[in-house]
């Protein structure tokens, strides 16, 4: 799994690719969390390269979503295929986060 | 095909690799792969992290069979007795906060990916059964 970061004005954002599952958790959680402890609070994850998600990868979302919450920030998703979608359905991120077809979009309003 | 693998979340590394090898050589199509990947991953990190009561090796047998437009994956433990869909059930409408503080969230992915589940105890081993009406080269998009 690659954990890629870019910065555009006070956001962060995060391209993910490849498995996010129960081994590759752990890494992309640390690094995560890490980027929200130093002050980041308004993080877009692109999910355009990313395989597939499992419980594991989605319970990283929930801990990091925990943190901004407090720091008053936000995590968004964009460009999500089929599979990641439908398991964001499937656990009710949908009710949580906000999904955006692409970055721009999801960068619009957020500053 | 059988895959065996001992109670380590690293072999599931193994697994994902055989697996992937076998459901192409199969013709599934990418979407179908990537529920499979999906399940698997729940199902043994599941029985790796919380079946077991002491500190040894275990191992744990996973068989594929694939017909024509089915495949089923077999899981088989020596783990504690512990029936994944009536789990399912009784967390049937929690949220995804309240599924990541009591556990569940792989289960319910699990149960709405695969067409069926099965239970069974035998002896001192589990049986999950899961079954997937798969598309041939359906494609992900």
């Amino acid at each position: 799994m690659e954990f890629e970061i870019q910065n555009l004005d006070h956001v962060k954002i995060i391209s993910l690719s490849g498995d996010l599952n129960a081994n590759t958790a752990g890494e992309a959680e640390t690094k995560l969390i890490q980027l929200i402890m130093g002050g980041n609070r308004k993080l877009i994850v692109d999910l355009e390269q990313l395989n597939y998600i499992s419980s594991a990868g989605l319970r990283i979302f929930l801990a990091a979503n925990k943190l901004v919450k407090k720091m008053d920030g936000e995590i968004r998703f964009c460009s999500l295929n089929r599979t990641v979608l439908e398991v964001f359905d499937i656990s009710g991120f949908n009710m949580i986060f906000k999904f955006y077809p692409d970055q721009a979009s999801a960068i619009q309003g957020f500053h | 095909m059988t895959i065996e693998i001992t109670n380590q979340i690293k072999e599931i590394n193994r697994v994902h690799r055989s697996l992937d090898r076998y459901l192409r050589e199969k013709s599934l199509g990418e979407y179908d792969r990537k529920k499979v990947s999906i399940a698997v991953d729940e199902i043994l990190s599941n029985i790796i992290s919380y079946a077991y009561q002491d500190q040894g090796r275990h191992l744990i047998r996973i068989n594929l069979e694939c017909t024509e437009d089915k495949l089923i994956l077999e899981f088989l433990d020596d783990g504690k007795p512990f029936d994944p869909i009536e789990f399912i059930r009784n967390t049937e409408g929690r949220s995804a906060e309240d599924l990541d503080r009591i556990g569940g969230l792989g289960l319910k992915l699990v149960g709405r990916l695969m067409d069926r589940l099965d239970y069974l105890r035998q002896g001192n081993q589990n049986k999950l059964t899961l079954e997937l009406n798969y598309s041939k080269n359906y494609i992900d998009s």
